[in-house]
C-alpha cells in the first residue's frame, strides 16, 4: 500500500515541473498534486547560479515563483534528499521514495533533468575541491571555495587559480562567476575550439579573444590528463600535452547527461533520452516526461537528442501539463535550440543549425567586424541558424524566421545585414504579425466599417 | 483584454510616442528633465521603425502564448493571469536576453540600468505591476495612429 496517494506526482522542481503542476491546476481545480525533488530548494532559476556568484542576483530574487507558490496551487511539495525518487512501478503506479515511503499516482511526470557526466580523469575522483555546476548547492560550494582560496592566496602573495575543465555554457558561465573572485581562470577544451556546440571556429576565436580581457584563458584542443593532487585536494591538472597547470580548485563541466535512471529501470524506451510520443507520454502507462530529460526531434535538421535548454524545459512542462489534466489537444511538434547567454558585457545569441554538414546544401551569410560576428545559415531560402555574436538588437525577429519556415524572398534583402525589423516583412505578413486579435469591426485604418 | 495597434496608413514619423512613452517611464514624468537631467536616462519601450514615406511604431503585443515569459529563465517576465499584462521585473531581470532571442517582434530590450542590464518593454503605462493605465503613446498620437481598444483575444 502506498503511504500516500495523489492523482498527478510530478517528479522535479524545475523548469519542467513547476511548469507542469502549474498548468495542471490550471485546468483542474481539485485533483491531488504532488511534486517531489531531492533538491531542498523552493524553485530556483537553474540557470541563475552564475549570475548569484557574480552578485548580480540574491537568493531571494532568483526564486522562480513566488514564495507562496506551492501553498497557492495547493501543490504538496516534498523538498529534499529524503524525498528523492529510487524507484518506479509503472504496473503498480507507485513511485517508492529514500525515506521507505510510497507515492501511488493517477498521472506521473518525469521532470527529472540533467545529471553531470563526469569524466574518467585519472585522479578527479574524491577530491574535495572539485565541483559540479548545475545545482544552487554545486555553485555555493564553488563559491566558498573560491572565496578561501582568494584568502589563502592573498596571504602568500600569489594568484588564485581555478581550472574549468569543458568549456560549454555551463563551463564557461562557471568560469565567468569565478573571474570575480579569482585571478587566473584557465578552461580546458577537448574539442578544437570553445562553445563547439553552439560557435562555429570563427566565433569560438572571437568569443576566446573577447574573453581574454577578464581574466579567463582559454585552451581549446587540450584537456585533463591527471588531476594532481595532495590528500583530497586537487592542487594541480597536468594536460594532455604534458604542461601542467597549478589550481585551487577544480569546476568539473564536460557536459551533462538525461537523469534518467529512474525510468530505464522501470524498462522505459530510450535513445538519448527518454523516448516520448507528441504527448509527452513515455512508453510507460500514464508517465509523462518534460525538459531535459526527453529526446527531442530537431525539426530542422531531423536529429534526435535531449534539448537541456529552459525554454524547451517550459514549453514541455506546458504541454505535459496539459495532456496530463486530459487536454488531449496539446502536442509536442519538434523543437529547434536558441541559446542566449551573455559574459560580461558579451552577448551571444544562436540558434538552430550553426554547423550545417556539406550535404545540407546551405548558403552561408557572414557579417564580422572587429568585436562583432553574425553568421546566417540559409537552406533552401529559409533560414534554419544564426550566431550573433554581440549583435543582439531585434534577433527574436530571426528566430521567428526560423520557426515559422518563412520565405526569404518575400523579405527586404537588408533584414541580415543590420538589425532586422518588422518593415523588413512585406505588407499583409506585417499586417498579421503584428495585428493579431485586431478588432473584427475596425478596418485597417483604424474605422468602423461601414454598414 | 486591450491592446495598443499601430496603423501605418496613419503615422507620420513623428516619434511623439516615443517621448511620451519615455517621460511616462521616467522618474520625474516631466520630459525635458527626462532627456536632459535624468540618471539613469529613462528608456521608452516604443520604438518607430521607417521614415517619412513609411512608418510603424513597434511595442510589446502582450501575446497570448509569449515567447519571452516561456522562456524566461529568472521568472522576471511573466503575464499576468487576469488582465493578459506582460511585465518584467527587473529586481529578478538578470539581462541574459533570453526574451530578446525570443521576441518575433524585436519588442523587448535590454539596456543598462545603473551598470546592470535590464529587460524593458510595453508595460501599458501600469502604475501596478500588472494593471494596465493609460497608454501615454496612444494618448500623444497626434494622428489616431495608436489605437488602445478592447481586442478579440486574452
Amino acid at each position: 500500500m502506498a503511504t500516500l496517494n495523489s492523482d498527478y506526482l510530478i517528479i522535479g522542481n524545475s523548469a519542467a515541473g513547476v511548469t507542469a503542476a502549474e498548468t495542471i491546476r490550471a485546468k483542474d481545480p481539485y485533483g491531488t498534486i504532488t511534486l517531489i525533488s531531492r533538491e531542498p530548494h523552493h524553485v530556483y532559476g537553474r540557470p541563475l547560479i552564475s549570475y548569484l556568484i557574480e552578485g548580480k542576483t540574491t537568493l531571494d530574487a532568483m526564486k522562480f515563483k513566488p514564495e507562496t507558490f506551492y501553498e497557492d496551487h495547493k501543490i504538496t511539495a516534498l523538498l529534499g534528499d529524503e524525498f528523492e525518487a529510487l524507484t518506479l512501478d509503472p504496473e503498480a503506479h507507485e513511485v517508492g521514495l529514500k525515506n521507505g515511503d510510497s507515492i501511488g499516482y493517477g498521472r506521473c511526470l518525469l521532470a527529472t533533468g540533467s545529471v553531470p557526466f563526469t569524466p574518467p580523469i585519472k585522479g578527479l575522483q574524491g577530491k574535495s575541491n572539485v565541483f559540479t555546476f548545475i545545482t544552487l548547492d554545486d555553485a555555493e560550494q564553488a563559491w566558498a571555495a573560491a572565496v578561501e582560496a582568494s584568502l589563502k592566496a592573498s596571504e602568500s602573495g600569489r594568484c588564485s587559480r581555478v581550472v574549468v575543465i569543458g568549456s560549454g555554457l555551463i563551463g564557461l558561465k562557471a568560469a565567468e562567476a569565478l573571474s570575480h573572485h579569482l585571478d587566473e581562470i584557465s578552461v580546458l577544451e577537448l574539442a578544437d575550439r570553445i562553445l563547439p556546440t553552439v560557435l562555429d571556429p570563427e566565433g569560438s576565436a572571437l568569443l576566446q579573444r573577447l574573453l581574454e580581457p577578464h581574466g579567463i584563458t582559454c585552451y581549446p584542443g587540450l584537456t585533463a590528463d591527471e588531476v594532481l593532487g595532495e590528500g583530497d585536494q586537487a592542487v594541480g591538472v597536468r594536460l594532455t600535452n604534458g604542461e601542467c597547470l597549478d589550481c585551487d580548485l577544480i569546476i568539473a563541466a564536460v557536459g551533462v547527461r538525461p537523469n534518467s535512471s529512474l525510468a530505464l529501470e522501470a524498462g522505459a524506451q530510450s535513445g538519448r533520452g527518454l523516448i516520448v510520443d507528441e504527448r509527452l507520454l513515455t512508453s510507460l502507462p500514464d508517465v509523462y516526461a518534460a525538459g531535459d530529460v526527453v529526446q527531442v526531434c530537431d525539426v530542422l535538421d531531423g536529429s534526435e537528442h535531449p534539448l537541456a535548454l529552459w525554454p524547451n524545459a517550459m514549453h514541455q512542462g506546458k504541454i505535459a501539463g496539459r495532456q496530463m489534466a486530459g487536454d488531449e489537444t496539446a502536442l509536442f511538434h519538434g523543437s529547434f535550440a536558441v541559446n542566449a547567454v551573455d559574459f560580461f558585457d558579451i552577448s551571444l545569441l544562436t540558434a538552430g543549425v550553426i554547423n550545417p554538414r556539406e550535404d545540407m546544401g546551405c548558403e552561408i551569410d557572414i557579417y564580422a567586424e572587429d568585436n562583432s560576428y553574425a553568421k546566417f545559415v540559409k537552406q533552401d531560402g529559409k533560414l534554419i541558424g544564426y550566431i550573433l555574436l554581440n549583435r543582439p538588437q531585434n534577433a527574436g525577429i530571426y528566430t521567428a524566421l526560423i520557426e515559422n519556415g518563412v520565405d526569404l524572398d518575400s523579405l527586404d534583402q537588408d533584414i541580415f545585414l543590420e538589425t532586422p525589423q518588422n518593415l523588413d516583412f512585406d505588407n499583409e505578413m506585417r499586417w498579421e504579425r503584428l495585428h493579431k486579435f485586431y478588432p473584427r469591426d475596425l478596418d485597417r485604418r483604424g474605422w468602423k466599417e461601414k454598414i | 483584454m486591450k491592446r495598443i495597434y499601430a496603423l501605418e496608413e496613419w503615422c507620420i514619423d513623428c516619434r511623439r510616442c516615443e517621448v511620451a512613452c519615455k517621460t511616462f517611464h521616467s522618474q520625474t514624468r516631466d520630459t525635458v528633465k527626462a532627456y536632459k537631467l535624468e540618471s539613469p536616462e529613462p528608456q521608452s519601450r516604443i520604438r518607430v521603425e521607417g521614415n517619412k514615406f513609411l512608418s510603424i511604431a513597434i511595442n510589446c503585443r502582450h501575446c497570448a502564448d509569449p515567447k519571452c515569459v516561456e522562456g524566461c529563465i529568472s521568472g522576471a517576465m511573466t503575464k499576468d493571469p487576469v488582465t493578459g499584462v506582460v511585465s518584467v521585473d527587473q529586481t529578478k531581470c538578470v539581462g541574459c536576453r533570453t526574451c530578446v532571442s525570443l521576441c518575433p517582434f524585436g519588442a523587448v530590450q535590454v539596456v543598462s540600468i545603473d551598470g546592470r542590464d535590464k529587460a524593458i518593454k510595453c508595460d501599458l503605462c501600469a502604475e501596478a505591476p500588472g494593471i494596465p493605465g493609460r497608454p501615454s503613446c496612444v494618448e500623444t498620437c497626434p494622428n489616431r495612429a495608436l489605437i488602445y481598444v478592447e481586442s478579440e483575444g486574452e
